[in-house]
């Protein structure tokens, strides 16, 4: 099995546009730190702990359970996109006996991306958390709550790994670039209520949610994370390997 | 490459796209496929180049294989050099042909610096071509490889074809529906119609055919054949093909058939190639 190497890595990323991806990065981050500002400043006079809180968990870049998702399909999309539009995958097709080493480095390109969104947004939400931290007296300081929410972030990041792979799957399964995108999107919104409700694990864009959430059984949910990981990486193998009709 | 008995429908059609086709390639030769538009030009390269899976029949005796298939782009991001390299990456292949296969196809470094995305389509048809060279040692399939391209760009990218398949021994096996882009450097014509090979001809020898139309074909033959009877001829309704070797064996036909009084309406003469295209596709 090929290895992944950094020189893959780097090609992978010449196969996508730049501009797009900063496009995406901007939009993800800078729109909902502008939008929790926004917030922040209307309604300065009746703010408390917990509404500053929420705002900062649930506004602030793509870290709230909605936008990480919407983030890793719009992502999962631009990356995949190019290559079915033109059939390029067809003429791997021949050459390749495994697809692990281009599933590994499609998901290291989309996570390496979402890293830069998660620097990007850890510094903007210490911004944010400096704008609260002066508005409000929790008596937490601000060194706290962004250590708090860095390992938030983190814990949603690394929970989106399953996310990536399974919407690949849905990218180089279904032809039409869109649908994958609209299917994907069906699953992440119906996945907020029943990660909400609870701790299931069928919805693989519920897990950055179920993360959050103190009751979840770490071990189960990091052995949910790994089964999906590996049975889309099989699937998709067997998809890209197989001379349709 | 030999092929053996590939056949091959599509899903929900009624007949066979490949029909039973085997043929022998011989290694560094140029082998044109050649017919009309949709007689399973493209399934046939697509079969032999492995993106699509035959319903019978099988390919042997390559190692090596370079693929240009109508409808498979490249990536309009990178520039023409990490399109090659991601090819090679993608397909475990050395990148060292790399500045081999853009020599060929007339790519020189800077041109090749400039994303796709901002080439014409000739350039972007340049580089599918070299996409397939940088696998340059053993089979190299090509279908249509001269679309998009101008007079001067077919005659640059026939020449760098032709070096290759002297220099690294590669088969190359180029489709066309157009005999004309391809009558000069192929080595076999293989003529295609409704997914079977209706004829192969060797296309470099340089035999010569007339076609007189008269309107007593069988005296016209009679004559010919009592004043030379190893001539190759063949009738047909409005006359007869005779087969010549150069322009003195020509005059005498003429004088022949002048001195005998046959009359013609038309007298055309075609090279081997031009006669079976006509022969096997066209009629």
């Amino acid at each position: 099995m090929p290895m992944i190497n950094l020189s893959r890595i780097r090609l992978e990323l010449k196969k996508v546009s730049f501009e797009k991806i900063a496009i995406i990065i901007a939009i993800s981050c800078i729109t909902p730190f502008l939008f929790t500002l926004f917030v922040l400043y209307t309604q300065s006079n009746g703010i408390s702990t917990l509404a500053g809180a929420f705002l900062v968990g649930n506004l602030v870049g793509p870290w709230s359970s909605l936008l990480l998702g919407m983030l890793v399909i719009v992502l999962c999309y631009v990356v995949t996109e190019e290559e079915q539009r033109k059939n390029i995958l067809k003429l791997y097709r021949p050459y390749k006996r495994y697809w692990y080493a281009w599933i590994g480095g499609k998901a290291l390109v989309i996570m390496g991306i979402l890293l830069g969104v998660f620097i990007t947004n850890t510094i903007l939400s210490a911004i944010a958390l400096k704008i609260i931290s002066t508005m409000i007296s929790s008596g937490e300081t601000f060194y706290d709550l962004f250590l708090l929410y860095l390992y938030k972030f983190s814990k949603a990041y690394v929970f989106a790994l399953p996310c990536v792979f399974f919407q690949l799957l849905l990218a180089v399964w279904i032809k039409k670039p869109v649908l994958p995108v609209v299917l994907g999107l069906l699953l992440l919104i119906l996945g907020i209520p029943v990660a909400n409700l609870s701790n299931t694990y069928f919805i693989p864009y519920s897990y950055p949610i179920l993360s959050q959430k103190p009751s979840i059984s770490m071990p189960s949910l990091i052995f949910a994370t790994l089964l999906i990981i590996v049975f889309s990486s099989l699937l998709i193998n067997s998809v890209l390997s197989n001379n349709k009709k | 490459m030999i092929i053996e008995h590939l056949t091959y429908r599509y899903k929900g059609a009624t007949a066979n796209a490949v029909n039973d086709i085997s043929h022998t390639f011989e290694a560094g030769k140029i082998h044109g496929i050649i017919g009309p538009n949709g007689v399973g030009k493209t399934t046939l390269l697509s079969l032999m180049a492995g993106i699509l899976k035959p319903d019978q029949g099988h390919i042997t005796g390559f190692d090596e294989l370079g693929i240009l298939i109508q409808g498979i782009g490249m990536y309009d991001e990178a520039n023409a050099i990490d399109n090659l390299k991601i090819f090679c990456e993608e397909t475990n292949t050395s990148t060292e042909n790399i500045s081999y296969a853009l020599s060929l196809v007339g790519i020189d470094e800077a041109q090749a610096q400039v994303k796709l995305k901002a080439c014409s389509q000739g350039f972007k048809q340049r580089m599918l071509i070299a996409r397939s060279i940088t696998k340059c040692k053993g089979v190299i399939i090509l279908d249509e490889p001269f679309t998009a391209l101008d007079y001067d760009n077919i005659k640059l990218v026939s020449n760098g074809l032709s070096r290759l398949a002297k220099e690294k021994s590669a088969t190359i096996i180029i489709s066309s529906h157009r005999l004309q882009e391809v009558e000069k450097i192929i080595d076999y014509a293989i003529f295609i119609n409704a997914g079977k090979i209706v004829n192969t001809t060797i296309a470099n020898e340089e035999q010569n055919y007339l076609t007189i139309t008269c309107a007593a074909p069988d005296r016209a033959a009679r004559v010919l054949l009592k004043e030379l009877p190893s001539m190759e001829l063949e009738r047909f309704k409005e006359g007869i093909v005779v087969q010549y070797a150069n322009a003195q064996e020509y005059r005498k036909i003429v004088s022949f058939l002048l001195e005998d009084h046959i009359e013609w309406t038309g007298i055309e003469k075609s090279r081997s190639l031009t006669y079976a295209y006509d022969k096997f596709i066209k009629n």
